[in-house]
């Protein structure tokens, strides 16, 4: 002969026997009940007494339910996001911005750095080439006037070779000018570039940083938020569960899970 | 007009002569056909085994002994002078693309395969591009003619006119130079190149010869001489130059030259490597009697130790000189100098090694060739034989004399005319030589004319023309004499 468990597996009401034991007593009940009358009692069927038994047990559950309508139906729960927002952007702001501060200003002190860097390299350049291009040229004139005066003291200052020698030295003496003109425009540009390069760096650094603390700012303001919404959850359902009451009040379980099971 | 000998290395030779409008070969008496259509002066120089010419006014043109061509001097200056010194031509008052040096010197670079450039090159159709440094030339040819960085830039024409610096020359046709062209331009005459110099330049004055003396290229102007040694022009310091190119000659280690303006300057130089010295101060009669107008005509030529230079016709009134076509000679080994005429107007002369004596030759204005010396008439015509002595003073030069008689003893001497001069006579020396008459016999006796007898000394000179080989010999010149008066220091005071 069946047992109690082996009847409600083998009618495919496995479920049924999972809410009974779920109940406290309610399973020892039903048992009680099917063992007595060989399954059914006061003449029900079998189906009639489980359901009965079912309905006694789910009498407070739906009285509890109701109340919890009741009780949401009154007291619709509401949490202001906007206003925890501002809550938390006053909270967290200054420290945000004091952070957003103390980068910046990083930025802009390497900023301002590169530039004067490259402002010196040019100045120094630039001073350079004058000290150059001053030196070469008295040293150009005073080769060239002694060589004047070679060819005048050989009698040859009238000659195509004074020429040439003179014409040769101004040539040497722009070729040389070009090649330093050339490495100091090269080493202008060097500096430019670097300043330049060095600026795009900083902007691109101070874009992440930015972008870095405005999601972590956003992340925190988020994360607070969802914290105070989370404790304005927990309170409200707090004041449900006293609402509703004994037996079951004092479980985890909400009422809408409650719901879909029932 | 102009005649050079021409011997090749290997062996051939020509006798090369400018005259009309073609160069000839004087033994053929064939022309190039150049078509020479200038009257200037030709002068030739030889080179690399090439003969080069210059006439101012052609193209200049080079000849290997077949045919005239512009090897050597496919863009060179136009030169009234050349002279090779050292392993560079030279070349001397130039006219470079119609731009006039008289005062300047151009050289060749050093031969490269026996083949010289001149550093110049020079166009009419230079371009350029405004506030630009390139400068180029169809005509330009400037690594060709091998213009050098540094070289000067002459924009002759145009609103670019002016000295510019050969920076790079890139191509034949393009060249970059130093400074910035302003104004675009084309069809700019040019001229470029450094191998110049100029010798006291813009000084009144301008270069007559070129000439070589101890290893130095000398520089002939018509009031200075110059000395180049390669690096160094120097003037040799209070010596006047030449005025006739023509009349330098070097005669063992020196150069003799005529220079010819003012009395006291006018004469016969010769230049020992240091300095000159006017040496012709013993015939000075006969230099003031040299026409001004043949002062830049003079020609000389050498023969041996003889130095001879033609001078055209002598005049010299005061002293009694007159001389057709006058032929000055120097002989250095006792220094003496002589006098005499010749037949022609000489206007060029050179040496020709033909095949192995040294011919000296000389041209003449009707476009003949002649050897010198050669035979006992000038050209067909007789040569006249002039000689004077010393004055003789019988009895020292303060006793006056009565001359009675002269004997003359010599040999082959017959036909000579004697004629005498008086010195002292106390108070003047005869002008003009007064004559005695011919020599007839080895021993002939000449009678004092009575009114021209009485002087302290006496000098004589004989006179001969002939075609025959000259063979006189004066052996003794005897005065026969006495005593007239003696002349005391008190007449000579009065004198």
């Amino acid at each position: 002969m069946a047992t109690f468990d082996q009847s409600y597996a083998e009618t495919g009401r496995q479920s049924e026997l999972d809410a009974l034991r779920a109940q406290p007593g309610a399973y020892e009940q039903a048992k009680a009940a099917w063992e007595s009358g060989g399954g059914t009692s006061g003449g029900q069927s079998p189906e009639q007494m489980a359901q009965s038994i079912i309905d006694a047990m789910m009498a407070p559950y739906k009285a509890a339910f109701d109340r919890a309508k009741q009780f949401e139906k009154d007291n619709p729960f509401f949490f202001d996001e906007m206003l925890a927002r501002s809550s938390s952007e006053e909270r967290y702001d200054p420290y945000y911005e004091a952070e957003l501060k103390d980068f910046v200003s990083g930025i802009e002190r390497r900023r301002s750095a590169s530039v004067q860097d490259e402002r010196r390299v040019l100045q120094e350049l630039t001073s350079q080439t004058d000290d150059y291009l001053g030196r070469t040229k008295r040293q150009l004139d005073q080769a060239v006037k002694a060589s004047e005066e070679g060819f005048a003291g050989a009698g040859l200052f009238f000659s195509g070779d004074r020429l040439r020698k003179t014409g040769e030295m101004g040539v040497e003496a722009g070729a040389q000018q070009r090649t330093f003109l050339r490495g100091q425009q090269y080493s202008g540009d060097t500096a430019q570039i670097a300043k330049e390069r060095s600026l795009a760096d900083l902007m691109a650094t101070e874009a992440t940083g930015r972008r870095q603390q405005t999601a972590t700012r956003e992340t925190a303001l988020q994360t607070d938020v969802e914290q105070q919404k989370k404790e304005e959850k927990a309170r409200y359902e707090l004041e449900r569960q006293q609402f509703i009451g004994y037996p079951l009040s004092g479980g985890s379980q909400s009422f809408t899970d409650m719901a879909s099971f029932l | 007009m102009g005649i050079r000998g021409y011997n090749k290395s290997d062996g051939s030779r020509k006798l090369i002569a400018a005259y009309g409008n073609d160069l000839l070969d004087v033994d053929t008496n064939l022309g190039y056909s150049l078509n020479l259509t200038s009257t200037n002066k030709v002068e030739f120089e030889v080179f690399l085994d090439d003969l080069f010419f210059q006439n101012y006014n052609h193209t200049p043109l080079t000849f290997d002994g077949s045919v005239w061509t512009n090897k050597h001097v496919t863009r060179t200056p136009l030169a009234k002078f050349m002279k090779v010194y050292g392993a560079r031509m030279y070349l001397g008052y130039l006219n470079v693309n119609g731009a006039v040096y008289p005062s300047r010197v151009w050289y060749s670079d050093l031969p490269k395969n026996d083949t010289i450039t001149w550093g110049l090159s020079y166009g009419s159709d230079g371009t350029n591009t405004a506030n630009n440094n390139v400068f180029t030339s169809e005509q330009g040819g400037f690594l060709a003619y091998n213009i050098k960085v540094g070289d000067p830039l002459f924009i002759t024409s145009g609103a670019n006119k002016g000295q510019y610096t050969v920076s790079e020359v890139e191509t034949d046709n393009l060249l970059r130079v130093e400074e910035t062209i302003v104004n675009q331009s084309s069809g700019q005459s040019y001229w470029v190149g450094g191998n110049f110099f100029d010798v006291r330049t813009d000084d009144n004055d301008e270069i007559t010869w070129l000439g070589e003396n101890n290893d130095r290229l000398m520089v002939f102007k018509r009031n200075s001489l110059h000395r180049y040694d390669g690096s160094s022009l120097r003037t040799v310091k209070g010596v006047p130059g030449t005025t006739s190119g023509r009349s330098v000659v070097n005669l063992g280690a020196y150069t003799l030259y005529f220079h010819g303006s003012t009395t006291d300057k006018t004469g016969f130089y010769i230049y020992d490597g240091t300095t000159s010295t006017k040496i012709s101060n013993p015939i000075q009669p006969f230099i003031d009697g040299i026409d001004q107008s043949n002062y830049p005509l003079i020609v000389s030529w050498t023969e041996g130790n003889i130095a001879r230079a033609f001078v055209g016709d002598l005049t010299n009134t005061n002293e009694g000189i007159s001389i057709t076509n006058c032929v000055i000679s120097y002989d250095s080994t006792n220094n003496s100098w002589s006098t005499d005429p010749i037949g022609d107007i000489v206007r060029c002369a050179t040496s020709f090694r033909d095949p192995e004596e040294v011919k000296i030759l000389i041209g003449n204005n009707m476009g003949q060739v002649l050897e010198t010396p050669s035979g006992y008439s000038f050209n067909g015509d007789p040569i006249a034989w002039v000689w004077e002595t010393q004055p003789i003073y019988p009895r020292g030069a303060g006793i006056m004399n009565i001359m009675t008689k002269v004997t003359v003893i010599g040999r082959d001497a017959n036909g000579t005319n004697i004629s005498y001069k008086l010195w002292d006579n106390p108070y003047k020396i005869d002008d003009k030589w007064t004559p005695l008459g011919d020599l007839e016999y080895d021993r002939t006796d000449f009678i004092m004319p009575y009114r021209h007898n009485n002087a302290c000394g006496i000098s004589f000179r004989g006179e001969e023309i002939s075609d025959k080989e000259p063979t006189p010999h004066i052996e003794t010149i005897i005065v026969t004499s006495y005593a007239q008066r003696s002349v005391t220091p008190e007449v000579k005071q009065i004198i």
